[in-house]
C-alpha cells in the first residue's frame, strides 16, 4: 500500500513540477539556513567534557574591599581570583583534585639553527589539571605532585611544538630552552583543543589551548608575568610581580573536582572558613564577601559563551523557518485542493477517508526529505560562509552525526505538520461535489 | 469600482489560504525590518571614525630573549633606526595599539573627593612619548604635546606628572569648563592636563568608554607602532624585520600588523552579523515573493472558466488584471499592518533581551513601501497570465 501511495505521489510532484519545486526549495532553505544558525549555536554551547562537566568547578572570591565589585558580570564575582587566595586555598584538603592556573609565555629558543625563537603562550598549573580536564597524553605524563609544592623546571609540551621542535619523536626526558631557562620535558600532549576552551573563558573562549605546560610553582621562582586579564579594584602601587602576587589584582584562576554533593557542601564550608579568617586579618571587607563555585556549565553560561548575536540569529532563522513552512502549508493547500476532483472520484469508487490522508501525508513527507537533504546540502555551504566570516570559528563549523539527524527531523516532522491542515481538508471532501461538476 | 465585494468573498472564501499569506507577509516583514535595523547598527558601529592616520599606520612588539638583553638602550636605539628608515613619518612605543582589542583601562576623577566616592569615568590608558601624538595623527584641540623632559622611565604610570586626554572624556570630567591645567587624579597619581585630543578611539571597539582615553608621557615597551607616508606601507612594514634583526639578531618580532587589519578585526563580528543579515533577507524576500507567485498562479488556474465566463460578460483585460492585483493589495495591507505590530514586538524583545538598539522608527514606512512593491511586483505576472485568457474558455466544457 505505502509503495502504491509512493507512486501516487510521484506522479503528482511529476504532474506539478513547479509548485512542488518550489516547496522543495522553500523547506531546504528553511532547514539550511536555521541548521547554519543551530550548528554554530550548538557548538558553541555544547559541553566539552560531558562525562565530569558536573564535578569540576570554578571558584570564585568576593575579596572586594567595601563599595567595590564587578559591574560587568551577573553577580558582580570577579571571574578571576588573586595570587595570594590562589596560593591559601590550595591549601584546602577536600577537593578531589585541584589546580591554580594562569596563562603566561616565553620566548622557545630552539636548540636547532634551522628554527627561529618564537614566542609561545604557556599555561602555569598544578598536575592534577591534566587527571581533571582528561587531558591525553602521547608520551611521558604529568609532573610528580611534589613539584606543585616543590618547583623544579619541568614542562609538558604539546604535540604541535613536539613535532616542531622533536620531528614527532618521544621527547620525553629532553630539553627545552624558555626564554634562556632550560626545562625537562616530562610529557607530550596528544592534540588536545577544548571547543569552548572552558577551563579559560576569560582569555579568549575559542582560541586554542596553549601547548606548554609549566609547574604553577614556578611562577615565583621565574616571575611569570600574566599573558590574561588583570583586574584590580585597589590602589596599590606595584613595581614588580612580587609586589603584584601580594596584590589584590586578579589574574589567577582556580578549578577544584568535587565528585558528589556532600564534598561540594563540605569544600564550600571551608571557603567559608577561609573568608572568615582572612577577615581577621583585614581583607574580604565587602558586606557581601563570600565564595562561589560554578560547574562547567554554569560557567559557560556565566562567561556568555553563546553570545547574544547568536542567540538573535536562532531566534530570527526559526522564524524564517516559520515563512518557509507557511509558505509551503499555503502551496500544499493549493494543490490539494487542485485536486480536489481527483479525490472525489478514488472517495466515490470506495477509497475510505483515512486512505486519502494517509496518501497526502505520504505526499507531504517526500517533499519534506526532499526538502531536509537539500537544507543539509544548504547548511553545508552556510557553514562554510559563515567560517570565512569570523576568524576563530574553524572548530564551530562542522556537523557531526546529531546535527544532521536533527536537521532532517525537523525537515520531516515540520513538513508532516505542514501537510496535516491541507491533508485532513482535503479527505473531508465529500465526492458528490466532484462528481457533480463533471 | 474596485470589485472589493466579489474580492472580500472570495478571500472568504478561502479564509485559509488568505490567512497563510497574510501570516507569511507579517513574520518576513517583522524579521526584515528588525534585521535592517541591527544592520544599520553594526554599519555605523563598524563606520566608526578612529580618529588616527588608519591607513598610514602598522604595528609590532619586539623583544629580546638573551640574558642580559637591555631593552630600554635597544628600545631606543631600535626607534631612531626606525624613524631613519625612508617613508617614516614617525615611530614610537607604547603600551598597546588602540582598536587592538589589547590595553589598558583605569577610572579617572576630576577631584580627590570624586576618587575617594568612586565616582569615576572609566577610560583607556595610553602611554607614549612626546612623538606619540605625531605618529598617531591625532589632532590637538587645546593646549601642547609633552615635551621630551616630561616623559618617564619605566611601565608604571605613577610617576608621570602631566596627562593628555580626549574631548569627550573631558567633557565628562569637567562638564561646561576647560580641561586645561585641571588636575586628573587616578589611583595615587594625580597629573595636570596639559592638552585636550579632538578626536582618538581607545583599545576596544566595543567598550562604552571607546572615545574616552587619557595619554601619559611614559617610555613603554610594549608594542611599537610606525607612521608611514600614504604608499610605502607595504614596503616598509616588509623590510621593518630584516632591518631590526641586522641590528641584532638574538630577538623576536611578532603581531607585525596594519592598524587597518585590527580595525577589520575588531569589527569582524559586526560585519559577520551584517552578511549573515543581508543573506537571511535576501532569501527571505525571495522565498515570500515566490509563495505569492505560487499561490496566485495557481488561483488563477482554478479560476479559467470563472475569469474566461467575465470576459465574455464583457470584462476588459485591465478589469481581470486589477481583480488580482486588488486582491493582492488587500491582502498586502493586512499582512503589513499585522507584521508592523509583530515588528515592533520583536524588537521590543531584542532591546529587553540582547542589548540591542531601538529601531529607527524610519525603517517601518520605508519597509513598508518596499514589501508593497514586492507584493505588487510577485502578483504582476500571475495577474498579467489572467488577463490573458480567452474568453471563448468561458464557451467550451473543460
Amino acid at each position: 500500500m505505502f509503495l502504491y501511495y509512493f507512486k501516487l505521489s510521484w506522479l503528482s510532484i511529476k504532474r506539478t513540477p513547479m509548485l512542488s519545486l518550489l516547496m522543495v526549495l522553500a523547506i531546504g532553505l528553511g532547514i539550511g539556513v536555521s541548521m547554519t544558525v543551530l550548528t554554530v549555536n550548538y557548538l558553541m554551547g555544547q559541553d566539552p567534557i560531558p562525562s565530569k562537566s558536573s564535578e569540576l568547578y570554578a571558584v570564585q572570591l568576593f575579596s572586594y574591599g567595601p563599595g567595590h565589585e564587578n559591574s560587568n558580570t551577573d553577580d558582580n564575582y570577579a571571574p578571576q581570583i588573586t595570587y595570594q587566595d590562589a596560593m591559601n586555598i590550595h591549601e584546602s584538603p577536600v577537593p578531589l583534585h585541584k589546580t591554580r592556573s594562569v596563562v603566561t609565555g616565553a620566548t622557545v629558543i630552539p636548540a636547532t639553527p634551522d628554527v627561529n625563537p618564537w614566542g609561545e603562550a604557556i599555561r602555569a598549573i598544578d598536575s592534577d589539571f591534566f587527571t581533571m580536564f582528561k587531558v591525553p597524553f602521547l608520551f611521558g605524563k604529568a609532573w610528580d605532585v611534589s613539584v606543585d609544592s616543590a618547583p623544579e623546571n619541568v614542562v609538558v609540551i604539546g604535540k604541535e611544538i613536539n613535532d616542531k621542535l622533536f620531528k614527532g619523536e618521544n621527547s620525553v626526558g629532553r630539553e627545552i630552552n624558555l626564554d634562556s631557562i632550560i626545562y625537562t620535558i616530562v610529557g607530550v600532549v596528544d592534540d588536545w583543543n577544548p571547543s569552548p576552551r572552558f577551563y579559560d573563558l576569560n582569555n579568549g573562549k575559542f582560541t586554542d589551548s596553549e601547548v606548554i605546560y609549566a609547574p604553577f610553582s614556578l611562577v615565583p621562582v621565574h616571575d611569570y608575568v600574566s599573558w590574561g586579564n588583570n583586574w584590580g579594584w585597589k590602589t596599590e602601587e606595584i613595581t614588580s610581580e612580587e609586589e603584584k602576587r601580594r596584590s589584590e589584582i586578579f589574574w589567577n584562576q582556580y578549578w577544584v573536582e568535587l565528585p558528589d554533593s556532600d564534598s561540594v557542601e563540605g569544600y564550600e564550608n571551608w571557603l567559608t572558613g577561609y573568608i572568615s579568617e582572612q577577615q581577621k586579618l583585614g581583607r574580604f571587607q565587602n558586606e557581601r564577601a563570600a565564595a562561589s563555585l560554578k560547574d562547567v556549565l554554569e560557567w559557560m553560561t556565566y562567561s556568555e559563551v553563546v553570545s547574544s548575536d547568536n542567540s538573535i540569529l536562532v531566534g530570527l532563522s526559526f522564524m524564517f523557518l516559520a515563512v518557509c513552512m507557511i509558505n509551503t502549508i499555503g502551496l500544499l493547500l493549493a494543490k490539494f485542493l487542485g485536486r480536489a476532483s481527483e479525490v472525489g472520484v478514488r472517495r466515490a469508487l470506495g477509497a475510505s477517508r483515512s486512505d486519502i490522508f494517509k496518501q497526502h501525508i505520504v505526499d507531504v513527507s517526500l517533499i519534506g526529505v526532499t526538502g531536509g537533504v537539500l537544507g543539509l546540502l544548504l547548511g553545508q555551504v552556510g557553514l562554510l560562509g559563515v567560517k570565512s566570516l569570523y576568524s576563530n570559528y574553524d572548530k564551530l563549523v562542522h556537523m557531526d552525526f546529531t546535527l544532521v539527524l536533527i536537521a532532517i527531523s525537523i525537515a520531516l516532522v515540520s513538513s508532516v505538520i505542514a501537510g496535516l491542515y491541507p491533508a485532513w481538508l482535503i479527505c473531508r471532501t465529500a465526492p458528490s461535489i466532484y462528481l457533480k461538476t463533471q | 469600482m474596485f470589485e472589493l465585494r466579489p474580492i472580500l468573498s472570495t478571500l472568504l472564501r478561502h479564509k485559509s489560504g488568505t490567512l497563510l499569506l497574510v501570516l507569511q507577509i507579517a513574520i518576513t516583514f517583522s524579521v526584515v525590518v528588525n534585521a535592517i535595523s541591527i544592520i544599520d547598527e553594526r554599519i555605523s558601529m563598524a563606520n566608526h571614525k578612529s580618529g588616527l592616520a588608519e591607513e598610514q599606520m602598522f604595528s609590532f612588539s619586539m623583544w629580546g630573549y638573551l640574558e642580559g638583553y637591555d631593552e630600554e638602550q635597544n628600545m631606543r636605539a631600535d626607534i631612531e633606526l626606525i624613524r631613519n628608515i625612508p617613508g617614516v613619518i614617525d615611530a614610537v612605543h607604547l603600551n598597546q595599539v588602540p582598536l587592538s582589542g589589547n590595553g589598558d583601562a583605569s577610572g579617572f576623577a576630576a577631584s580627590q573627593a570624586d576618587l575617594d566616592n568612586r565616582s569615576t569615568s572609566t577610560a583607556g590608558v595610553l602611554r607614549t612619548d612626546h612623538h606619540g601624538l605625531n605618529t598617531l595623527g591625532v589632532r590637538l584641540l587645546e593646549g601642547r604635546n609633552f615635551r621630551e623632559d616630561e616623559v618617564v622611565s619605566g611601565d608604571s604610570t605613577l610617576d608621570a606628572n602631566v596627562a593628555l586626554i580626549t574631548k569627550p572624556l573631558a567633557d565628562k570630567l569637567f562638564p561646561g569648563e576647560s580641561a586645561l591645567n585641571k588636575t586628573l587624579y587616578a589611583g595615587t597619581n594625580q597629573s595636570t592636563i596639559i592638552g585636550v585630543v579632538e578626536h582618538m578611539v581607545g583599545f576596544w571597539a566595543h567598550a562604552s568608554f571607546f572615545n574616552d582615553n587619557v595619554i601619559y608621557p611614559e617610555f613603554s615597551q610594549q608594542r611599537t607602532l610606525v607612521r608611514v607616508e600614504t604608499g610605502s606601507l607595504d614596503e616598509v612594514m616588509g623590510g621593518i624585520e630584516q632591518r631590526l634583526l641586522d641590528r641584532d639578531p638574538n630577538r623576536v618580532v611578532s603581531r607585525l600588523r596594519t592598524m587597518s587589519e585590527m580595525r577589520e578585526f575588531s569589527y569582524r563580528g559586526d560585519t559577520a552579523m551584517v552578511t549573515i543579515l543581508w543573506t537571511v533577507i535576501v532569501l527571505l524576500v525571495a522565498i515570500t515573493g515566490l509563495g505569492v507567485v505560487g499561490s496566485v498562479s495557481f488561483s488563477v488556474n482554478q479560476r479559467i472558466k470563472q475569469i474566461g465566463t467575465r470576459r465574455a460578460l464583457g470584462a476588459r483585460k485591465i478589469d481581470i488584471q486589477r481583480y488580482f492585483l486588488t486582491e493582492n493589495i488587500l491582502i498586502n495591507a493586512i499582512g503589513l499592518s499585522l507584521g508592523t505590530a509583530l515588528a515592533i514586538g520583536v524588537n521590543i524583545l531584542l532591546v529587553d533581551s540582547f542589548s540591542v538598539s531601538p529601531m529607527n522608527w524610519v525603517f517601518i514606512p520605508v519597509g513598508l513601501c518596499a514589501m508593497f512593491l514586492l507584493g505588487l511586483a510577485s502578483v504582476w505576472f500571475p495577474a498579467q497570465k489572467a488577463a490573458g485568457i480567452s474568453p471563448a474558455i468561458a464557451t467550451q466544457s473543460i
